[in-house]
This record gives C-alpha cells, sequence and structure tokens, in this order.
C-alpha cells in the first residue's frame, strides 16, 4: 500500500512539474502583439537569430509577467497553507489576516487621499514604485499589529476573528477614501484593486524574487512545527512545541509572501484558498512535507493559467487576474464540496 | 520511599483578567511512583481534566507545586520536559488525513532536529510504540478512517513513541465501546508493567478501575482522596459519586446496582446449568426467590435446556422457549392479578 502512495505521489509531482514548463512556454506565447511559436523558442534558445523587435517584447514584458504569475502562485498558495494550518481552518486563506486591507489602505492613502492635496497624473503614480511602497507600509502595519495581538492573546479563534474584524474596519476606511476622492484617481486605485502581474519589471522583479523565494525557504525550515500543529494546540505544547513563537514567525513569513504578492500584483483573490485543498485531495494526505511542496507546483500552475486565460480577449485587452482566479476558483472549491461533502474532512 | 511525581499544596483552576482564581479543588497533595497506574476519578466538573492539563503543563497552576523527580515540574525547559512527559488530549484531533505512522513519529520532535529527519532510534521507538498497541498492520490506514478504538489506540502509541517515564492520558476510554475500553486499559496497564512507566489518566469506568488501579487520585469540591481502591472502597468515600442512585460496592460481588422493587416471591427448580441464568433475570427484574419448598409461592417455575416451565396458581402450565418470553408472561399475569 505504502509503494503504491509512493508512487502515485511521485507520478503527480512528475506531471505538475511538466505542467509548469508547458503553461509557463504557452504564456510566453501569448499576448497583445503575435509571435509565433518558433520565434519564440528561437528568441530563447538562439537570441542572436531573432528579432530585437521580439527580444525586446519577450525579455522586457512576457519573461517578466510570466515569473511574476509563477511567484505570485507560489506566494499566495503558500501562505494560504500556512494559514489554513494555523487556523485549522479550510477557508482560511493569505488575507485572513487583513493583509491585502493593509496593502489597499496603503495604495488608497496615495491614490486618493494623498493625491488630492497634491496634485500628479495618474500615469506617474503607476509607473513610478509609490504604489509599492504605500502597499507595503500597509501591509507591514497590519501585520505588525496582528503580531502584537498574537503576543498577548494566546486563543487562535480570538486570533482569526480579530484579523477578520482588523480587516474589515481597513475596508470601512478605504470605502470612507473612495467617497471624497476624484474620479480619475478612483479608476486608478479601482484598477489596482483588480490586480495585474504585468506591472512587475526591472529591479522590481529582483526584489519580489528574493522576498517569495526566501518566503519559501522560511516555510520549509517550519515543515516540522506546521505538521504538529495539524494535531492541535495541545499536541504541539505536549511535545515541547512554543506554539506563540511558531505563531509569530508564521504570520511573519505570511506578511512577508502575501504582503509583497499584493503590493506588486495588488490582492489575487482565491488562489491561495484553493490551492492547499487541490493537493490535499490529489495526494491524500495533509502531511506538510507532501502538501508543501505540491502547494508550490500548483500554486504556479495555477496562476500561469490564469494569466493564460485573462489573455483570452486577445488584441482587445486583458482580463483583470483577480476576476480571472475568482472564475477559476469558484468552480474549483464547489466541485471539492460536492465531491467531499465537506471541506473540513480533508484538513 | 520514592516518588516520581508529587503534588504539593497543588491549586488548579482557571484565571481570568477580572476574576482572581477560581478554584475547582481545594490545595492537592498526590503522589504516584513509576510503573502505577494512578486513575484520577471524580464526578463531572470536579477538574479532573484541569488537574491533568495542570500536571502535564498545558495550563499554569494556581498555587503549589509539582516535584517530578524532585525538581519542581515548570524549571525544565519546554524540550526537556517533552523528553519526561508525554499527554493524550480528550476527544479526537482536529486533522483526517494523516496515517497512523505519521501520527506516532511526530512524538520524535523533541528528539529530532529541525528537518525532522528520523533516525534509526526514532524507527525503533515508533515501532516498539505501534507494535505495543497492535498497529503495526494498519500504520499506513489514514486517523479518519480509522474506528474509535483504533484511533484511541494510535494516539495511545504517539504518546508511547516520545519514549517518556510519565504518561498523561485525560479519559482515554471516552467514546469507546466496552472490549475497547477493556483493551485499552489492559494495553496501558501491560506497558506500565513492562516499561515500568507511571501512567496518570482519568476514567468514569468504575467497575474497571477497582479492579487495576494501583492507586486512585479521587476529588471532590470540597476534598480529595488518594488510596489504593481497597483502602478508598474500605473507608466508604466514594459513596458520593453514587448519592441518590442506590448503588453500592459489595467485597464480594463488586459494584451492586438496587434491583426494581417487586417482592413477589418464585419457586425455582430444574437444571443446573440454567438455573443461575433465570435467578439473575428474575432477581433482575424484582422477583425474590423462595428458599426451597418451605414456603410455596403462587409461581412455581422449573427450568430445563432453554424450555421453561411456568405453574402459576389456578392457571394451567405454560412452557416458553426463552428466559425473556417467561418474563413477559410473569409480567402479564402480574398486572392482570393487579387489576382485580
Amino acid at each position: 500500500m505504502e509503494e503504491t502512495t509512493k508512487r502515485s505521489s511521485l507520478l503527480f509531482f512528475i506531471v505538475t512539474g511538466l505542467l509548469l514548463i508547458l503553461l509557463a512556454l504557452t504564456d510566453l506565447y501569448i499576448g497583445s502583439t503575435h509571435i509565433s511559436f518558433r520565434e519564440v523558442t528561437q528568441v530563447l534558445f538562439h537570441p542572436a537569430a531573432a528579432g530585437r523587435e521580439y527580444q525586446t517584447i519577450l525579455y522586457r514584458f512576457r519573461l517578466p509577467r510570466m515569473w511574476t504569475a509563477i511567484l505570485a502562485g507560489i506566494a499566495l498558495s503558500v501562505s494560504g497553507l500556512l494559514m489554513q494550518t494555523t487556523f485549522r481552518n479550510p477557508l482560511a486563506g493569505p488575507y485572513v489576516l487583513g493583509i491585502s486591507a493593509g496593502a489597499s489602505l496603503g495604495v488608497a492613502l496615495l491614490v486618493l487621499g494623498f493625491s488630492s492635496f497634491v496634485s500628479f497624473g495618474a500615469g506617474t503614480l503607476l509607473a513610478n514604485g509609490s504604489i509599492v511602497m504605500a502597499a507595503i507600509a500597509g501591509a507591514i502595519g497590519v501585520l505588525l499589529l496582528i503580531m502584537a495581538v498574537s503576543l498577548r492573546v494566546r486563543d487562535i479563534m480570538t486570533i482569526l476573528i480579530l484579523g477578520i474584524m482588523f480587516g474589515s474596519a481597513v475596508t470601512a476606511l478605504v470605502a470612507i477614501l473612495q467617497y471624497f476622492s476624484s474620479e480619475s484617481m478612483l479608476k486608478v486605485f479601482i484598477i489596482w484593486t483588480m490586480g495585474s502581474l504585468a506591472n512587475v519589471s526591472g529591479v522590481q522583479i529582483w526584489i519580489l524574487t528574493f522576498l517569495v523565494l526566501g518566503g519559501v525557504l522560511f516555510t520549509a525550515f517550519l515543515g516540522k512545527d506546521l505538521n504538529i500543529m495539524l494535531m492541535g494546540e495541545r499536541y504541539a505544547r505536549s511535545v515541547g512545541m512554543r506554539i506563540q513563537r511558531t505563531r509569530l514567525f508564521i504570520f511573519l513569513v505570511t506578511g512577508i509572501l502575501a504582503g509583497s504578492v499584493t503590493a506588486f500584483c495588488g490582492p489575487i483573490g482565491f488562489v491561495g484558498i484553493v490551492v492547499p485543498h487541490i493537493a490535499r485531495v490529489m495526494l491524500r494526505t495533509s502531511n506538510i512535507r507532501k502538501i508543501f511542496p505540491a502547494t508550490i507546483l500548483i500554486g504556479g500552475n495555477l496562476l500561469l493559467l490564469g494569466d493564460i486565460l485573462s489573455h483570452l480577449p486577445g488584441r482587445h485587452g486583458v482580463l483583470p487576474i483577480n476576476s480571472v482566479t475568482a472564475i477559476l476558483g469558484v468552480p474549483i472549491i464547489i466541485w471539492m464540496i460536492l465531491q467531499r461533502r465537506k471541506l473540513s474532512s480533508l484538513m | 520511599m520514592h516518588y516520581m511525581i508529587k503534588l504539593e499544596q497543588l491549586l488548579i483552576g482557571y484565571k481570568s483578567r477580572q476574576h482572581t482564581h477560581h478554584i475547582l479543588s481545594k490545595a492537592l497533595n498526590f503522589s504516584a511512583s513509576p510503573g502505577e497506574m494512578v486513575v484520577v476519578v471524580g464526578p463531572n466538573g470536579v477538574g479532573k481534566s484541569t488537574l491533568l492539563r495542570t500536571l502535564a503543563r498545558q495550563q499554569n497552576a494556581l498555587g503549589g507545586s509539582i516535584y517530578i523527580n524532585k525538581k519542581r515540574w515548570d524549571e525544565f525547559p519546554h524540550k526537556v520536559f517533552a523528553r519526561i512527559c508525554s499527554f493524550v488530549p480528550t476527544g479526537q484531533p482536529p486533522v483526517r488525513q494523516l496515517s497512523v505512522f505519521e501520527v506516532v513519529a511526530m512524538a520524535r520532535y523533541p528528539y529530532t532536529h529541525w528537518g525532522g529527519h528520523l533516525q534509526r532510534e526514532d524507527m525503533e521507538k515508533i515501532y516498539r510504540a505501534l507494535e505495543g498497541v497492535n498497529l503495526v498492520s494498519l500504520k499506513d490506514r489514514l486517523l479518519g478512517e480509522l474506528s474509535d478504538g483504533e484511533r484511541q489506540r494510535a494516539l495511545i502509541a504517539r504518546a508511547l513513541a516520545q519514549d517518556t517515564p510519565l504518561v498523561i492520558l485525560d479519559e482515554p476510554t471516552a467514546f469507546l465501546d466496552i472490549p475497547n475500553r477493556f483493551e485499552v486499559l489492559q494495553l496501558m496497564r501491560k506497558i506500565s508493567g513492562e516499561q515500568h512507566k507511571l501512567f496518570i489518566f482519568s476514567s468514569h469506568d468504575l467497575a474497571f478501575i477497582l479492579e487495576i488501579a494501583d492507586k486512585i487520585w479521587l476529588l471532590y469540591p470540597q476534598r480529595a482522596y488518594e488510596g489504593t481502591p481497597e483502602e478508598l472502597l474500605r473507608d466508604e468515600v466514594f459513596n458520593p459519586l453514587f448519592k441518590n442512585t442506590g448503588i453500592h460496592y459489595d467485597i464480594h460481588k463488586g459494584l451492586h446496582i438496587p434491583p426494581r422493587q417487586c417482592h413477589t416471591a418464585v419457586n425455582l427448580t430444574g437444571d443446573t446449568d440454567e438455573l443461575p441464568w433465570v435467578r439473575k433475570a428474575l432477581l433482575r427484574t424484582g422477583y425474590t426467590i423462595a428458599k426451597s419448598n418451605i414456603s410455596r409461592g403462587n409461581i412455581l417455575i422449573r427450568a430445563e435446556k432453554k424450555q421453561y416451565h411456568v405453574l402459576i396458581k389456578n392457571q394451567r402450565e405454560e412452557i416458553f422457549q426463552s428466559i425473556y418470553s417467561l418474563l413477559l408472561y410473569l409480567k402479564d399475569t402480574q398486572t392482570e392479578s393487579g387489576h382485580d
């Protein structure tokens, strides 16, 4: 029995790994300008022979976009796994701590609040990194608040409820800012909330790569603790784990992963909630040692797929990635509920 | 005398910001030695779980101290304490999709480094624990697919694999059927003897406990007792547990539950294999057995191999194939005569 599960999980990792490469190549092929598949491979493997124009499109736009999709998919899925494990709640996701609400407050304060005093064009806001900085500041603010709370509050459910409360309060503040802001600035903000994988470029992509890979590496170190947390806090304490300290690390990593992606790409929903469940359904285990790498692979795949689907209108533009992931994610959740009757039986 | 664990003036309970101590029991002065089965007994809500959780450092004591091998229990670092004391909480863990092996392997947490890689010694302890509870053949089964008894055994194996001289369990036999209760308790008894471990656990199965416990810690809201089952029975300190139930303990018969009241005398004769069973059934339903032929009652019963003849005064003899239908017939004639 053990042999067959080993073989089937090996098969799973091979298939999802190959799928990731396939989707990544497909993602490079897709965009507003038509580039044939032969030309894409030529740019990648024989850059000297390819046209300059194609080189620019691929290296300046499509490769960063593809890499951002993979990184964002990984980061959101891993932080979803962290939150579901910590709160032992199948509906927890990267944003339950209010991190995206914090990021959006930062952006809203910049775009809607600050800009009403100092006038500068919407274009400059999107172009320079000030939105990213504002989002990071907002996310860090909420993260610090949650970590301060978790030092004082022992009960994990109370922390969950407080996180949701913070999120609601911050969202209300954002709504007030929206109400008082000008039309053009409101549009900038709304577009940010729709999410985009295409705005990360230059040095930003290196920062994002560093933060996401760092967060993933940190999570790998937490693997042993996360597994014990699956059994509940009493068990964790009984083997000598220091729960509040571990929780603090988990919140910090979640903040880094979800916060950086939200800052660079805007809020992207559902990926973080759905992906760990897909991993658990497919591998029939909750063991973090298997679920964690599976979550990374599925997360990358799912957001690449989302990016490909968001380019379906072709010449007529790009669908907002946040809507695509929701449309993609909701049927998956419903299907899993219908299959298993209840998600909690997966945990 | 060497006590492994000693409770001195221990106060247990909960502390909240507004209220001062909410003490569930008076100060406790208990002790226990290696290789013993110590059972915490008491009415619901008296603080059995609180006591066990306090011992296992799951919650703080409100006062007093616990000494484990002559050292205060809260002075051990976390990882060191985890090598001295393991704990099995009550109820089932929230996770379902972990195999028995994976769950038991988690007990090695205090012994492995960050990667959690299992060394040969860890594997030996895990398999020894699985063998101890007869679960080696189910080691790849998922926790959610186990029966209640199998799951409880797996959770006990997890505590055993932690390789601690002290094992604390909160109601390990709750939610189990009688054969499983017996099996789990017998397993613990065997292991405590063989591996010289001290088991401290709570239970409501008084009938089993009085037979297997080396020591009982008995908690009441106002008082606490400790001693062997025999000492506590002799001193009749269990009686408040049975208040208003009429149950009492008989040194020869064990726990004695009073029968229904009826007082109709029955004459009983017949096959020696059948007689004790029919007598027990009659006594349970509230009849008294007339002393042989000295006082002839109105009801005569002759029991043969799975055949029961009944002769009631002024009625003709009836024959039944089961004790149940015999009792039913007696009940019917009783109510009829009651109507007359």
